[in-house]
């Protein structure tokens, strides 16, 4: 089921993030072993995928910090989480509620 | 008569024997250092016998792990195929070690690792940087340690073709003749027996793409984490623990992708980048 902004996206707990210095991220997925790097603003998506927030209140965070017209993040959103949910590395599509 | 010399590479414990003086002084130039004085039994042996009265094609030959003896058109084919045996069974033995692949290369505002496919241009890179007052430490491969950062480079000898010999005579670089006749330049020849760990401050993922200008970007540390995890497709890598090293190497350097123009240029790029970047 494709990620809208009613979703509420979990990341699964096997996957390990790795913070580095400049603000971006690598995603390790020790299931593949395979190592993802994502930009600061997409680690901060992903801090935020904890099943608790929707993607239009992750978005709304996202505005909050970067200087980007909300519609531009918003689809960036979407699209990064698009992209960890065919990688598996959420824990379900996790459509509305 | 056969001469035997013993070495041991980050433990990798092996002999080369031959009966050519010539190879057996150039191998102990490239692993200067590392000569292996106990007097227990080696874990390989590698091969290079010379047989003048032999037909032309079947004067040369090596016998290296997993492969029988066979021949090589020249000295410099054999020299270049058992130096790349013995890299690659270092690699392939378990000792527990984290391989990098890329070239170092010491400057005095910080160390450098130059990563990217086989034939992405880090050997002649470093070598035009080496040209320009820098030092190079190998051109392949290098040990991390895993708890202090730092990177060993693993000497091997350059391969340097006729078309970057010429490149590099351009640039000033002096290259002694015998090394490039036989293909088998080692570190020494370019002043650096033995090279001390790197602690790095900038990494250059170089692109095959080749441009009229040379063109750097700046690239996330997690980018050029990542593409260091896909240049190094074997070893330790594939565990949490690999992944944490990589990006505690990549977290204390200012990462670029590289795509290089004429090799001047590139050099010069560099080299300006570097300067500016302390």
């Amino acid at each position: 089921m494709p990620i809208t902004a009613m979703s509420k996206p979990k990341s699964k707990e096997t996957i390990e993030s790795q913070p580095l210095p400049d603000g971006s991220a690598l995603l390790f997925d020790p299931a593949t072993a395979t190592a993802y790097p994502i930009t600061e603003s997409a680690m901060r998506i992903w801090q935020l995928c904890d099943g608790q927030h929707d993607v239009a209140s992750i978005v709304d965070d996202l505005e909050a910090r970067y200087d980007v017209e909300r519609q531009a993040l918003e689809r960036d959103s979407l699209q990064f989480l698009a992209e960890m949910e065919e990688k598996q590395l959420l824990v379900e599509p996790a459509a509305g509620a | 008569m056969i001469l035997e010399q013993r070495y041991s590479l980050f433990g990798y414990r092996f002999s080369f024997r031959t009966n050519v003086p010539r190879a057996a002084e150039l191998f102990s130039r490239l692993y200067a250092g590392k000569a292996d004085s106990r007097g227990e039994a080696t874990v390989n042996v590698y091969h290079l016998l010379h047989c003048p009265g032999a037909a032309a094609d079947e004067q040369w030959w090596i016998e290296v792990p997993g492969l029988a003896s066979h021949p090589k058109p020249t000295l410099g084919d054999c020299l270049y195929s058992i130096e790349a045996s013995i890299s690659g069974d270092l690699t392939r033995y378990d000792h527990g070690l984290h391989f990098v692949h890329g070239a170092v290369v010491y400057a005095e505002q910080g160390d450098i690792l130059l990563t990217g496919n086989s034939g992405a241009g880090k050997t002649t890179l470093s070598l035009a940087l080496a040209a320009r007052g820098l030092r190079v430490g190998c051109d392949d491969i290098a040990v991390l340690n895993p708890l202090d950062g730092l990177l060993q480079p693993h000497v091997r000898c350059f391969h340097i073709d006729a078309r970057s010999a010429e490149l590099l005579a351009g640039l000033g670089l002096e290259l002694p003749a015998d090394a490039l006749r036989d293909q088998f330049v080692t570190p020494l020849d370019l002043g650096m027996p033995e090279p001390p760990p790197a602690r790095l401050r900038f990494v250059f993922l170089l692109e095959p793409e080749r441009r009229q200008a040379p063109s750097i970007v700046p690239e996330t540390q997690a980018q050029a984490a990542s593409a260091l995890l896909m240049q190094t497709g074997r070893g330790r890598f594939s565990d949490l623990e690999g992944v944490r090293a990589i990006a505690r190497l990549t977290g204390a350097a200012h990462c670029f992708r590289l795509w290089s123009g004429d090799l001047a240029s590139t050099a010069g790029a560099v080299l300006k980048l570097v300067r500016q970047a302390i």
